[in-house]
């Protein structure tokens, strides 16, 4: 079931899976999951970074850029950080991990209490 | 650092420890024989995990000194716990308060977060950091500090940049995988329920970030390496390193930081810098002393030389005071001891002098100056310097009358040596420069000390005449001198008994 559900999120994405349909080797899988992951992070943690830089900018007393085209500029990425969902999609997927984990290893070191590497 | 005995620990019949924050580990409290604090009583994995976290958390303790006390506690199985402080009415920091972290309501998230970032910490998330009863912010669970020394997280970035002083509360450059509730395992957020974006702009915030930041550039190498051997039995260098290492980074991008250096002009951080120095002559680990009775003076000296060459106001008395001295010292002689002495016990004093102090030390140089650099001091150092030059196998007793007028220099006071030649009141060099070489020529000295001038040698004469015109221009009313000029000779003033021979005085 949850090997099922991590192989639509591959398929889904379109990032690669569809070689491991049928494939019941856990760990590749949970692998491929992970670099779903750091790459959603990756996308997510950029846009903000740019949206962070530009909210100080914006709240800067030496205003440099327009603040208009700034305005907008944060409007426009905001919408691409809603739109992207990945919050919501990181989130999935590190269950989704954890369970598999726990069912591979008897342990999963992901979203514990702990800082963990994916 | 001592270590706790856990059989010292008595659990206290409490209903538990509420923490709304997930933990890992077994948690109690508790109280320690002869001690009356309540503790909280954590597992900790291994004995370099604890002494790593305790490390970090006393490093708070250093900069923040509200901060909980940390220790470490062994049981007889050789499981390591770490002891804290119990925080009266701590809490996770509020959501939709965030006006309160710039009004003054809530204090110390800006101390709280440069040590974090000092100190690696990756696990700044709500709940490891809160509230004391006080709305004073403090930092507990340091177990994810100095990150970058752990095997994970090693490859990560913990730059201390200009932007990252300035955008705080907002982490930049900097890697962390929790931060308030920025960054939440690893991903950010675009909004804080906790602190506004205007945040960093606030004069309450920055106040907080540049007195963490102070505090942290005029920690001592020497505190540094006795507070982590303190705490670090083993592995203490690469900690030692770390912490220097980033106390240098640090201080070169605080420097960079507008609002850092219009701190370092302010009264307010002369206030902290010495409130720092108190903080670590009294720090104790484990309930000793990390800096001993026998090293406080040294820490002292350290600490205020640090202090003296960051704030504005001290570096330029400094670099005044330097001045002078470089003067002084330009061509000293190696006899001159009372000047070489002199400079020492200043230069001494330097390091450990307050600003009033230190005005009073300038003063003092430049007083010194007027003495010993003096254009009488001057030409008798020439007249010296030509008797050794012109010092030859036919000239006799020139190299032992340079020898005798230079002793006679050097063993005079230093405020006495301004006008030596000008002085109506007859010394030792003048009687040395009056006397003459060649033992047959008649003393000039008088059986009463004085100086018959009209016996004295050349030497004396030229420069008895050449200063006391100067003086004569300088201070003598023209109706006293020439009242006296009309008297003629005097024996007791030399330069007045020059009028006999007819010199000109003006």
């Amino acid at each position: 079931m949850m090997i099922q559900a991590a192989l639509e999120w591959l398929k889904k994405d379109g990032s690669g899976g569809s070689e491991l349909v049928g494939c019941d080797n856990i760990e590749n899988i949970i692998a491929s999951l992970k670099n779903l992951a750091k790459k959603y992070t990756k996308i997510n943690n950029e846009l903000v970074d740019t949206i962070w830089k530009i909210d100080l900018e914006l709240n800067s007393d030496k205003l440099k850029q327009d603040l208009e085209a700034l305005r907008k500029q944060r409007v426009l990425l905001n919408q691409k950080v809603l739109d992207g969902d990945y919050s919501r999609k990181i989130n999935e997927l590190i269950a989704l991990i954890q369970q598999l984990e726990i069912q591979a290893y008897g342990v999963s070191k992901v979203a514990g209490n702990s800082p963990y590497r994916l | 650092m001592p270590f706790f005995d856990m059989s010292a620990f008595h659990d206290l019949a409490s209903p538990g420890i509420k923490n709304k924050v997930k933990c890992n580990h077994l948690i109690k409290k508790g109280m320690l024989d002869s001690n009356s604090k309540v503790w909280i009583c954590k597992k900790s994995d291994n004995f370099f995990e604890a002494t790593r976290e305790i490390l970090a958390q006393e490093f708070f303790r250093v900069i923040i000194p509200h901060q909980p006390e940390t220790r470490i506690a062994y049981d007889d199985k050789k499981q390591y716990y770490i002891l804290s402080e119990e925080v009266n009415g701590y809490r996770a920091l509020p959501t939709k308060q965030a006006d309160n972290f710039e009004n003054g309501t809530f204090t110390g998230l800006g101390q709280a977060m440069v040590c974090s970032l000092f100190l690696q910490e990756i696990d700044f998330k709500n709940g490891n950091v809160g509230l004391n009863a006080k709305q004073q912010v403090i930092k507990i669970d340091g177990d994810w500090c100095f990150s970058g020394l752990t095997d994970d997280f090693s490859d990560e970035k913990y730059n201390i940049t200009l932007q990252s002083i300035e955008q705080l509360p907002y982490p930049v450059d900097y890697y962390a995988f929790n931060w308030l509730d920025l960054i939440q395992e690893d991903v950010k957020k675009t909004n804080s329920a906790i602190v506004n974006k205007t945040l960093s702009q606030k004069p309450l915030f920055r106040a907080e970030v540049n007195q963490a930041l102070l505090k942290i550039c005029l920690l001592p190498d020497y505190f540094i390496e006795l507070f982590v051997q303190a705490y670090m039995p083993t592995e203490e260098q690469r900690f030692i390193t770390l912490i220097k290492n980033r106390r240098d980074e640090l201080k070169q991008s605080a420097l960079k930081n507008a609002s850092f250096n219009e701190y370092l002009r302010s009264p307010q951080a002369l206030l902290d810098a010495d409130n720092l120095l108190l903080q670590m002559q009294s720090f104790e680990a484990g309930g000793q002393l990390v800096i001993s009775l026998k090293q406080q003076s040294a820490l002292r000296e350290k600490s205020l030389g640090l202090r003296n060459n960051l704030l504005p106001s001290f570096k330029q008395l400094i670099d005044d005071c330097n001045q002078f001295i470089k003067q002084l010292e330009f061509d000293i002689s190696v006899n001159d001891t009372l000047l070489k002495r002199l400079i020492q016990e200043t230069k001494d004093k330097m390091q450990t002098a307050s600003e009033k102090e230190l005005v009073e030390i300038k003063r003092n140089l430049a007083q010194t100056c007027q003495y010993t650099l003096s254009d009488e001091v001057v030409a008798i150092k020439k007249t010296i310097q030509t008797f050794r030059e012109d010092s030859g196998f036919f000239s006799i007793g020139m190299k032992t009358k340079a020898n005798k007028i230079e002793k006679a220099l050097y063993n005079t006071p230093l405020e006495a040596r301004q006008h030596l030649i000008s002085s109506a009141k007859v010394n030792e060099v003048q009687k040395t420069l009056a006397s003459h070489r060649h033992f047959f020529r008649r003393s000039p000295v008088k059986s009463s000390g004085d100086i018959d001038i009209t016996q004295a040698a050349n030497t004396f004469k030229q420069l008895k005449r050449q200063f006391s015109q100067q003086v004569d221009k300088e201070h003598k009313p023209l109706k006293w001198t020439f009242s006296f000029f009309k008297q003629g000779f005097y024996d007791d003033s030399s330069s007045i008994g020059m009028a006999k021979k007819g010199w000109k005085w003006w």
